[in-house]
């Protein structure tokens, strides 16, 4: 994003996406601020942590990871930067930017501003398959994990998110129209039901997975590593690509269905792009980050406050405010009880909770 | 030419549309009447291409519907849909501005902002231009779509062929000036060639706009001809139940309907409990 493809990227994002206001003046700014925000969180996660490479070093170690160097302090900040900081960054900007973006899609795709993987049990759906990789990885799922490598978990959370979603989309639409309620109430049954098995899972664990799996249900960006971050990065690659091409789709489908086919839409085929899309978007971010919440729901709203429903805006302010508001929840996280760690989907839900409640709440004024 | 071949669609034992054929032909502007449920949204669903016939078949230009790819169509066609909510607070010039986001128009800026401000002009919706889309009232929304449909046929590139624009009961809750404005916009596209199809209640309104008038009554055509010809008492009254007469009105040969009084239920004695008070 702040790459220096950046100009090209750009001009496919225009060539592809049209924007539906003509001067948008204030979605202008919020990609400014968007971008800068995302920057500073970046930069600080960088810097922030129980063994500190202050801001004020942050340049020399970073130029200790680029030059060859023999100064100790120089050659123990690159280690910190490269080794652990770098990956969990990276790791924390692609959750973020994940999560928000597949927020942001879900309720577009079943109108439904009130729809987030966390909320609709996609999230948990992708957490109980991760899981049983894991507790099954001795035993019957060896060949699995043996097969896929690294990849074995975020796929198995990938398949356990696309399941879930499925079974969402064939429950909302049993009656034709998406029903709203009806979506809300399968999905938390969904999460609950997930939650419930995997707590299973848990309970025959042994104390060593037991640990890992309560903080996988928590949501936490530690033990982060360049093999999660070799892990997730075909998914990030596969949403950077597919994003674009569901722009147009997704603001045809905020009218309804069959308006969307008006326009030429090709609604079963976009539907499955977007069910697909998530489901391998909240796969990946859960398979490395475990389950967080609210990120989904309180950054694409806040969005769509400042510059409207349109997705050509939504959806990359959407990933970066997303990346941001993660890397500097896991900067709070890291900070608050330091040397120790927070787990990070504890600091959303204390700060996504009360502002979801006041969606709510605003919401039923309105109607 | 669009044209339906001895079209059925059934959900389930519910027989909706049956065995009706039809043609649609450039420049021609056709209203679909008929009583409540007797299949007019299904037949413009069914012609729009969303919603594939059980039995027979609909060619446009001689080509099956559904090889058309939903793209294709939506260049050679647009939909004004009867109502349609909106969840998210989409301006009314986005909303219209959707109708240049549909696959190889023109997306030149200048261009398709031309498209947009002329669609709103013409359906006098400028002055809402920036309100949000789910605080309009029923008759501002009905405008803003057919706005949407209007700058989407402006837009479209307009292959070789027919081209459509399908109105389901587009003045249902407009005021008379707007009632007339709709279907004005829709005879001009009639002019450029499209052919039009409008459901409409208003018989008055049908034979003021129609060259021809399909008149459903149960899921099947009773009669597809010119106005003067459909609107006849005994048709009428037999296909909406009730005693009609039409009648032409001296200065020009239009003619025009008056709902005289609901046979059945005269026949069956006055229906309303009489001794309120006691």
């Amino acid at each position: 994003m702040s790459s220096p493809s950046a100009r090209p990227a750009g001009r496919l994002w225009d060539r592809q996406v049209l924007r539906l206001r003509d001067c948008n003046e204030t979605a202008r700014v919020l990609v400014v601020f968007a971008g800068l925000a995302f920057i500073s969180a970046f930069l600080a996660s960088l810097a922030v942590g129980s063994t500190g490479i202050s801001f004020g070093s942050l340049p020399r170690a970073i130029k200790a990871a680029i030059w060859e160097t023999t100064d100790v302090a120089a050659l123990r900040d690159r280690l910190v930067l490269l080794e652990l900081r770098l990956p969990r960054t990276l790791i924390g900007a692609f959750t973020g930017a994940a999560l928000a973006v597949s927020g942001a899609m879900m309720q577009g795709l079943f109108r439904n501003p009130l729809a987030d993987p966390g909320l609709i049990g996609v999230s948990a759906g992708a957490a109980l398959a991760a899981i049983a990789t894991i507790a099954l990885s001795d035993g019957i799922l060896y060949w699995w994990t043996a097969l896929l490598g690294i990849y074995a978990l975020p796929v198995s959370a990938f398949l356990g998110g696309i399941v879930t979603t499925l079974l969402l989309v064939a429950v909302a639409q049993r009656t034709g129209q998406v029903a709203t309620a009806t979506l809300l109430l399968a999905g938390i049954a969904f999460g609950a039901l997930a939650g419930a098995v995997s707590g299973l899972i848990a309970y025959a664990s042994d104390d060593r997975e037991l640990r890992d799996l309560t903080l996988w249900s928590m949501g936490s960006l530690t033990g982060s590593s360049w093999e999660k971050v070799a892990a997730v990065t075909p998914f990030a690659i596969l949403l950077l690509i597919t994003l674009p091409y569901l722009v147009r789709s997704l603001n045809g489908l905020l009218l309804g269905e069959a308006e969307a086919f008006h326009l030429g839409v090709d609604v079963r085929r976009a539907k499955y792009l977007v069910v697909a899309t998530t489901a391998a978007a909240v796969g990946a971010s859960v398979a490395v980050a475990g389950v967080i919440g609210f990120v989904g729901i309180v950054v694409p709203h806040f969005v769509r406050i400042i510059a409207g429903p349109d997705h050509a805006v939504l959806l990359p302010c959407a990933a970066l405010i997303g990346a941001a508001v993660l890397l500097f929840a896991d900067v709070m996280a890291r900070m608050i009880v330091a040397p120790a760690e927070l787990p990070i989907g504890i600091l959303m839900a204390l700060i996504g909770a009360p502002i979801f409640l006041h969606l709510v709440l605003r919401r039923g004024v309105a109607n | 030419m669009l044209e339906a071949r001895d079209v059925s669609f059934a959900i389930g034992q519910n027989e909706l549309l049956s065995g009706v054929s039809l043609t649609l032909a450039p420049g021609e502007f056709v209203v679909a009447a008929g009583p409540n449920g007797a299949g007019k949204s299904t037949l413009l669903r069914i012609l729009s291409g969303e919603q594939r016939p059980s039995r027979g078949t609909v060619l446009l230009d001689g080509v099956d519907l559904s090889l058309f790819d939903p793209a294709a169509l939506a260049r050679r066609r647009s939909v004004v849909p009867q109502s349609s909510q909106l969840q998210f607070p989409f301006t009314v010039s986005e909303v219209v501005a959707l109708g240049i986001t549909v696959p190889g128009f023109d997306r030149e800026d200048a261009g398709s902002r031309y498209h947009v401000a002329s669609a709103m002009a013409r359906a006098d919706i400028v002055h809402l231009g920036r309100r949000l889309y789910p605080t309009l009232s029923g008759g501002e929304r009905q405008r803003v779509h057919l706005a949407r449909a209007l700058c989407q046929l402006s837009a479209s590139p307009r292959p070789e062929g027919t081209c459509t624009l399908l109105l389901d009961e587009p003045t249902a809750s407009l005021d008379l000036a707007h009632q007339l404005l709709i279907l004005e916009e829709a005879r001009k596209e009639a002019f450029r060639g499209l052919a039009i199809l409008v459901v409409l209640h208003d018989l008055n309104l049908a034979a003021r706009f129609a060259d021809r008038i399909a008149l459903l009554s149960g899921g099947r055509l009773a009669a597809f001809d010119r106005p003067a010809d459909v609107l006849q008492d005994d048709l009428l009254s037999e296909v909406f139940d009730c005693r009609v007469r039409a009648g032409a009105l001296p200065s020009e040969p239009l003619p025009f309907v008056l709902p005289q009084a609901c046979d059945v239920r005269q026949d069956r004695g006055p229906t309303t409990p009489l001794a309120r008070s006691g």
